[in-house]
């Protein structure tokens, strides 16, 4: 429609629009700590960290709406306590990371905000907060994807602590 | 930033699960028959068609006209219908270039209150997932709210890609 009458359309658009609040990013993090305590989620095989600070939530996800043509990391958007959140696999964006997603009937959702933005990640197991060293330079991180900070060791396991900001910003397509 | 309506006529319709929505005052025309050239607008949005359930064409404008106001209208009026809206279809020359497409039933007008919208989620732009613009929270459906130039637009290149 190539018309410049404001058209009922417009008007859908602007009652979505008056709906928003504005997002603002900021980065808070502080480098100076020798350890953090993060949320542990298991996805396939993979053990992810996040920081604790970033995680809102972790609940038991209820109906996903798909929203149409996506790329395969997103699968839709789910109502979280009356609020819309972008639903993420991390399983296409860690591609060759054994992060396939398993157990469709024991899964979480770990909600993580950064500023005014939030994402849902779909886990296949969530542990509790424990404290995780921050991770050394590793020169083979510039090989992996920009969200993942880096890898540490717990227990008998190798964790990829994952960059809350950087991983919403690609996850909905901001970079 | 115009003045915000509380409520606005939806045109509700299906694309195999999903649920979508239009501002029905735009909508130039509903017609229970389908024809097999017309593209269905699950195709625009990487869905299926449901496989078994009926259809029906909605027409869109892609250009202005006096004669868009009162069809609207005439829509508008048949609010009130759960079904099979009667078809609108003119043979006036004169008629505003309309862009089709099928959809699925269950298809029906609705008066969507602006406290049941929903935009897009916090940081992920307005335009990112278009031709959705935001969603209504009917009794726990999420009905997807589609931008009609956008899904013209989607329509005639997929039309594009489709006859080269």
């Amino acid at each position: 429609m190539n018309d410049s009458r404001r058209t009922a359309n417009d008007d859908l658009a602007n009652m979505v629009a008056s709906r928003r609040t504005p997002s603002q990013w900021e980065s808070d993090e502080s480098d100076s700590d020798l350890a953090w305590p993060c949320l542990l989620i298991r996805v396939g095989s993979r053990w992810c960290g996040l920081r604790a600070e970033s995680v809102s939530e972790v609940v038991v996800p209820e109906g996903v709406t798909k929203i149409p043509a996506q790329p395969e990391h997103v699968l839709g958007v789910s109502l979280v306590h009356g609020r819309l959140v972008p639903v993420i696999d991390v399983g296409p964006l860690m591609p060759d990371m054994d992060a396939k997603l398993s157990n469709p009937r024991g899964r979480r959702m770990a909600v993580v905000t950064h500023g005014e933005s939030e994402i849902g990640l779909l886990a296949d197991d969530a542990k509790g907060v424990i404290e995780l060293p921050v991770p050394e330079y590793d020169p083979a991180a510039a090989a992996r994807p920009a969200f993942i900070r880096g890898e540490v060791r717990w227990e008998e396991e190798l964790v990829c602590l994952l960059d809350v900001p950087t991983l919403i910003q690609l996850s909905i397509g901001l970079v | 930033m115009a003045a915000v309506r509380s409520s606005i006529p939806l045109l509700r319709f299906a694309a195999g699960s999903l649920q979508l929505g239009i501002a029905a005052e735009d909508v130039f025309a509903v017609t229970p028959e389908t024809w097999t050239d017309d593209l269905h607008i699950a195709s625009i949005l990487g869905v299926h068609p449901h496989p078994q359930r009926e259809r029906r064409t909605i027409r869109l404008p892609t250009s202005s006209s006096t004669e868009l106001t009162s069809s609207s209208l005439a829509l508008t009026e048949l609010a009130g219908a759960e079904m099979a809206i009667t078809g609108l279809a003119s043979t006036d020359p004169n008629r505003p270039a309309l862009c089709s497409f099928q959809a699925d039933m269950p298809l029906e007008v609705i008066e969507c209150e602006a406290e049941h919208i929903m935009p897009m989620p916090a940081g992920v732009p307005a335009k990112m997932w278009r031709p959705v613009m935001g969603f209504v929270d009917i009794s726990q459906t999420i009905i997807l709210l589609l931008d009609i130039p956008s899904v013209v637009e989607a329509l005639l290149d997929e039309y594009r890609r489709r006859t080269t």
